[in-house]
Order: C-alpha cells, then sequence, then structure tokens
C-alpha cells in the first residue's frame, strides 16, 4: 500500500505541495521552537519522498540505496543538531 | 540478420546500464559534495549566528518558497512526461515541455532575486552568508540550467520520429534533475527557513 502511494507521481506531487504549505505557514506564523525542527524534519521527509517517489532511488543498487537513505537522514539531523546547539 | 538485430539490442541495454550506473555515481557524489557544503555552511553559521540571522532577513523567502514550488512541480511534470513517454509520445513531449518551462521559470527567478541583490548594493564579498548564498545557489543555478540543456536534447530526440529510443536517456536525465529538486529542498531550509 505504502509502495503504491510513492509510485502514484501525482498523490507524491499533492503531498509535497502540501508539506512545503505546511512548513512556510510554520514558518509564517509559528514562534515556537518546536516549528523550526518540524520545518527541519518535513524537508527531510521531502527529500526523501522526491528520492523514492521521483528518482525511483529504490531502484538503483543496493549501495546506493543505503547511501541515499544515509544521506537523507545525515543532512537532515546534522541541520537540526546544529541549530539545537545553537540555541 | 536476426543475431544482428540481437546483438544491437544486447548491445544497447549495456551501454544504457553503463550509463544508469553512470548518473548514480555522479548523481552520490553530487550529495556528497552539496552535504560537505551544507556543513561548512552550517559550521560557519554557528560561528556568526548574528550576522547570518540578520542577512536571512534579507532575503526574499517568497520567490524562495515559490522556486520550491516550481522544482517540484518540473520534477512531477518530467515523471508524468516519462511515464506517458511509450505510450503516447505526444503526450510525453507536452509533459516535458511542461516542466522545461517550469525549469525556466526557475531560472528566471533566481535572476531576478540577484538582480534585486545587487540593485540593494549587496555582493558575494558582503558578509559569509552571503557568501555561501551566492555561492551555493550559483552552483545549484548552473546544475539547473545544464538540467534543462540535457531536457531539451531529449525534447528533441522526441520531436524526431520514435526509432531511436530515449525513455533510457530521459530516465538518466530525470534521475539528475530529480537530484536538482532535491538539493534545493535542503537549500531553501539551511538559506531561508533557517533563522
Amino acid at each position: 500500500m505504502k509502495s503504491a502511494l510513492l509510485h502514484n507521481e501525482d498523490l507524491v506531487w499533492v503531498a509535497l505541495i502540501a508539506v512545503t504549505i505546511t512548513s512556510w505557514f510554520l514558518f509564517e506564523k509559528m514562534e515556537a521552537v518546536a516549528a523550526v525542527y518540524t520545518i527541519i524534519l518535513i524537508s527531510g521527509l521531502k527529500v526523501g519522498a522526491i528520492g523514492v517517489g521521483y528518482m525511483e532511488a529504490n531502484r538503483a543498487n543496493r549501495l546506493f540505496r543505503y547511501f541515499f537513505s544515509a544521506w537523507c537522514v545525515g543532512v537532515t539531523v546534522v541541520i537540526a543538531l546544529f541549530r539545537l546547539l545553537q540555541h | 540478420m536476426e543475431s544482428t538485430a540481437i546483438n544491437c539490442t544486447h548491445e544497447r541495454d549495456q551501454i544504457a546500464a553503463f550509463r544508469d550506473k553512470g548518473v548514480w555515481i555522479f548523481v552520490g557524489i553530487d550529495l556528497v559534495v552539496f552535504a560537505l557544503f551544507f556543513l561548512v555552511f552550517l559550521v560557519e553559521r554557528s560561528a556568526a549566528v548574528a550576522v547570518f540571522q540578520q542577512s536571512q532577513q534579507q532575503l526574499n523567502e517568497h520567490i524562495g518558497f515559490a522556486n520550491t514550488l516550481i522544482l517540484i512541480t518540473s520534477s512531477w511534470l518530467l515523471v508524468k512526461s516519462i511515464r506517458s513517454m511509450l505510450v503516447n509520445q505526444k503526450l510525453g513531449r507536452f509533459y516535458l515541455l511542461a516542466s522545461m518551462l517550469m525549469g525556466m521559470l526557475f531560472v528566471f527567478s533566481k535572476l531576478f532575486e540577484y538582480k534585486a541583490k545587487f540593485d540593494a548594493g549587496i555582493g558575494i564579498v558582503d558578509n559569509t552568508f552571503y557568501t555561501f548564498y551566492f555561492v551555493l545557489t550559483f552552483i545549484h543555478f548552473c546544475h539547473v540550467v545544464g538540467g534543462l540543456i540535457a531536457l531539451n536534447i531529449i525534447y528533441g530526440c522526441l520531436k524526431r520520429p520514435a526509432t531511436v529510443p530515449v525513455k533510457s536517456e530521459a530516465e538518466s536525465v530525470a534521475i539528475y534533475w530529480h537530484m536538482v529538486d532535491l538539493l534545493w529542498v535542503f537549500l531553501f531550509l539551511i538559506l531561508y527557513l533557517l533563522n
């Protein structure tokens, strides 16, 4: 089911647009610290969705699949950690 | 005769597989390079948070937001183009053209943003944040232009009679184009939203 949803490019597009608008709303309206981390998390999820839903990174060889997953998680975590350390 | 045709198909498959591998390697290297850029940016940011925050507030985040929507839509149209390419070449061409138009919109929007910054007297050497801003976004901008050139070549091939199979070539270019899209998501986050 999950895989079928991710392979429907229209649903992926709608989801990406929806979460982009959500993160924009959080950026514009919310002052809470949690909003910043939600925006970072949303960006990480967006990158993952583009990679799997559009780029079809899951069709690449196993090494790239592991690398891509690590890259998405790694960059997201590093951004969140730096944000945490700065405040 | 038949064996020559089989050999040709086999050779074409081998070339496609080799190109596919090459694209994934290229994408992997590019992702590592950008990850390093992000890391250096974050380290520099932690050394001068006030300067970075002040400079970030001068960016037009509305353009950044619009650019994100534009690239996401362009990627989506490219996926639709590739999926409809074999079934309906005309429709595939239409989606490809639409995807390229969105890419061009991104280019114009970015140029407009650069011009607005230069008009306001803001340059690459003003402070560390702007050095990063101009360098990172310009490298990404070059990626977009390169992608548009490649998409244009695919579009040119699609316009010719369907003798040359271009789907696998288009898929390779699409992998690159989606990478450009996902890099922008993180660039938008660290340059515009992380305030």
